[in-house]
């Protein structure tokens, strides 16, 4: 069984590490989506647990490679050619310059007019390998997942849930809370 | 939902333990565990807050793919005494107020439940915002909706025009309301005083089954559990312990939950030159907080403020004496066993009170305690077969709320 939790909004972290840790150790394999790792550093996800960040993925789409190239690379590699030696200080103040002034700007209306294209990313991390169950684990991910499972080249995807404790399936092993307890301070 | 019968019973929650906080409404799930088997069926919605930035554009989207997802992703999972839990996630915009907060809860309930009434005859709703407003708001015309208040935070439901209307109005729609101690109950009655006969009290119920497995034999490992923070009295109890140490090397302190002060306790243990004794095990789950219980020897509460104590009782439920503050709670929760359940000391801002306190305790250790007697009253009081009793009475037949 494999398990797709889409996490794009980093929140409820703890129980995205715990929840995926449970599937491995359930015997199935689970896959977390997330929009940037740099929120995730300070977690621990199990051993066999597939974490795919969107941002890198974005990165690599041809579109982006071009349009860093063109508005970044390029420029960086021409400045720095020509500015060795008494022109150096010039060529970085103008590389500065042209960064704020212009390549910024550009790189912001660039994002703009491609559009979100995690919703595309998404669909293709949820059908590689198919997922059996899709776990929503937080607000900012709810668009994105309504859109993978309700559009027309939607994959299939036979289970959805906002918890794979509360996912319907009842595998050994699965989060339970213990009869056995004390309460806590209720403050 | 499906045909129901006269013991059919929703509990609708804003807490119950999860995996991302394992602690946060273990006494909901207690009550259900108690009150559960006593009924033909019973569903808890645990509408579980979760928040994220989110401005009025993001909200509307996250709302229509909310209700969209919501047709396929609720599942009736068995939880604690054979109840069905169906997990609601409610998307709430980071920085709202309760009263907008319980808005969000009822949207929320009501699209998960089709649009359609709560047919049960009964249903019990924890803390009245949210929950509560969201209860009365989605019950049936037949159904009687009952409201156990716990929240610590009433002050702030309060503080708002909007909020004290929609109390108000849970308030007057309730077949019944029951309030978790006098600290709880004394700033609704304040607030509503129109509505002071109909608050009655409930205690959260407590598992008395298992007794500890060797008797204690000295009073040297001492035990908190609660938050770290000045409220709970834990810097005064950090200087007390410190002062008792120096007299007896071999006491050990362990603090058992996560708060703001974790830092300076940190250092201070440092300074007073304790920290080789002093650990700090942070927030953990329900039964790892049972089973530090049995492990030590004397359970310390010296919270400034409280509106029920309910670690006091765990401890003394796992076999532990107590020192305990008068801090509102325990006074109520151990009245006529107070000498035999451990020593009672005054709310102070002076370490050695607490100091003093454990020196009596340590003097009337152990003929001076009746652990036996003591279990045998609170679960009389506040066992899971008492509590159920109380709830099933309640719901079942048409007695009134029990009374403060």
């Amino acid at each position: 069984m494999h398990v797709l939790f889409l996490s794009v909004g980093a929140v409820r972290r703890r129980a995205v590490v715990a929840e995926s840790a449970q599937v491995v150790a359930d015997g199935g394999t689970a896959t977390v989506v997330v929009d940037r790792m740099a929120p995730w550093s300070r977690e621990t996800f199990a051993a066999g647990v597939r974490v795919v960040e969107l941002a890198a993925l974005q990165r690599r789409m041809p579109a982006q490679r071009i349009e860093q190239a063109v508005l970044f690379k390029a420029p960086r590699k021409i400045l720095r050619t020509v500015g060795r030696g008494p022109l150096r200080g010039v060529s970085k103040r103008a590389e500065r310059a042209y960064q704020t002034r212009f390549a910024d700007r550009a790189h912001r209306a660039f994002l703009r007019l491609r559009g979100d294209t995690r919703a595309k990313l998404i669909a293709r991390v949820g059908a590689q390998p198919r997922a059996d169950v899709l776990v929503v684990t937080d607000p900012v991910a709810m668009p994105y997942a309504a859109r993978l499972i309700g559009g027309s080249a939607a994959p299939a995807i036979p289970r959805v849930c906002f918890s794979y404790d509360y996912a319907g399936l009842t595998p050994e092993g699965q989060y339970r809370p213990d009869p056995d307890f004390v309460q806590g301070d209720n403050q | 939902m499906p045909a129901t019968s006269e013991r059919d019973v929703v509990v609708i929650t804003p807490w119950f333990p999860t995996r991302e906080l394992p602690f946060r409404g273990s006494f909901v799930q207690a009550m259900v565990d108690a009150t559960a088997p006593g009924c033909d069926r019973m569903t808890v919605y645990h509408c579980d807050a979760w928040v994220a930035a989110l401005d009025a554009a993001a909200e509307r989207r996250v709302r229509e793919a909310h209700h969209a997802l919501l047709a396929r992703s609720l599942h009736r999972t068995p939880t604690v005494g054979g109840a069905d839990l169906v997990f609601l996630p409610v998307p709430v915009p980071r920085g709202l107020g309760h009263a907008e907060i319980a808005e969000r809860h009822d949207e929320a309930l009501r699209a998960a439940l089709g649009g359609r009434p709560i047919e049960a005859p009964v249903v019990h709703a924890h803390v009245g915002l949210p929950s509560g407003w969201a209860a009365v708001r989605n019950a049936g015309p037949d159904t009687r909706v009952f409201v156990t208040e716990h929240a610590s935070f009433l002050d702030k439901v309060l503080e708002t025009p909007r909020g004290r209307e929609m109390y108000d109005e849970v308030l007057h729609r309730c077949a019944g309301f029951l309030a978790v101690g006098d600290g709880v109950r004394r700033p609704l009655v304040e607030a509503f005083p129109h509505h002071a006969e109909r608050i009655g009290a409930i205690s959260n119920p407590i598992s008395f089954d298992q007794s500890r497995p060797e008797p204690i034999t000295e009073l040297r490992r001492w035990l908190f559990v609660g938050a770290l923070s000045e409220l709970k009295g834990v810097p005064l109890l950090l200087e007390a312990f410190a002062r008792c140490r120096s007299q007896d090397p071999s006491l050990t302190l362990t603090l058992v939950g996560e708060g703001t002060l974790l830092a300076s306790l940190t250092a201070r243990a440092a300074e007073l030159g304790v920290a080789d004794a002093v650990t700090f095990t942070g927030a953990v789950p329900p039964h790892e907080a049972l089973r530090l219980m049995r492990e030590h020897d004397l359970l310390v509460h010296p919270s400034r403020k409280e509106t029920f104590g309910v670690a006091v009782l765990e401890g003394i439920a796992a076999g532990l004496p107590v020192l305990v503050t008068r801090c509102g709670g325990p006074e109520r929760t151990l009245a006529g066993i107070e000498e035999a359940a451990g020593v009672m000391i005054d709310v102070t801002d002076d370490p050695d009170t607490i100091v003093a306190g454990y020196q009596q305790l340590r003097s009337r250790f152990p003929a001076g305690l009746d652990p036996a007697l003591v279990r045998k009253v609170l679960s009389a009081r506040y066992g899971y077969a008492a509590v159920a009793d109380t709830h099933h009475r309640l719901w079942f037949s048409d007695e009134a709320a029990p009374s403060a």
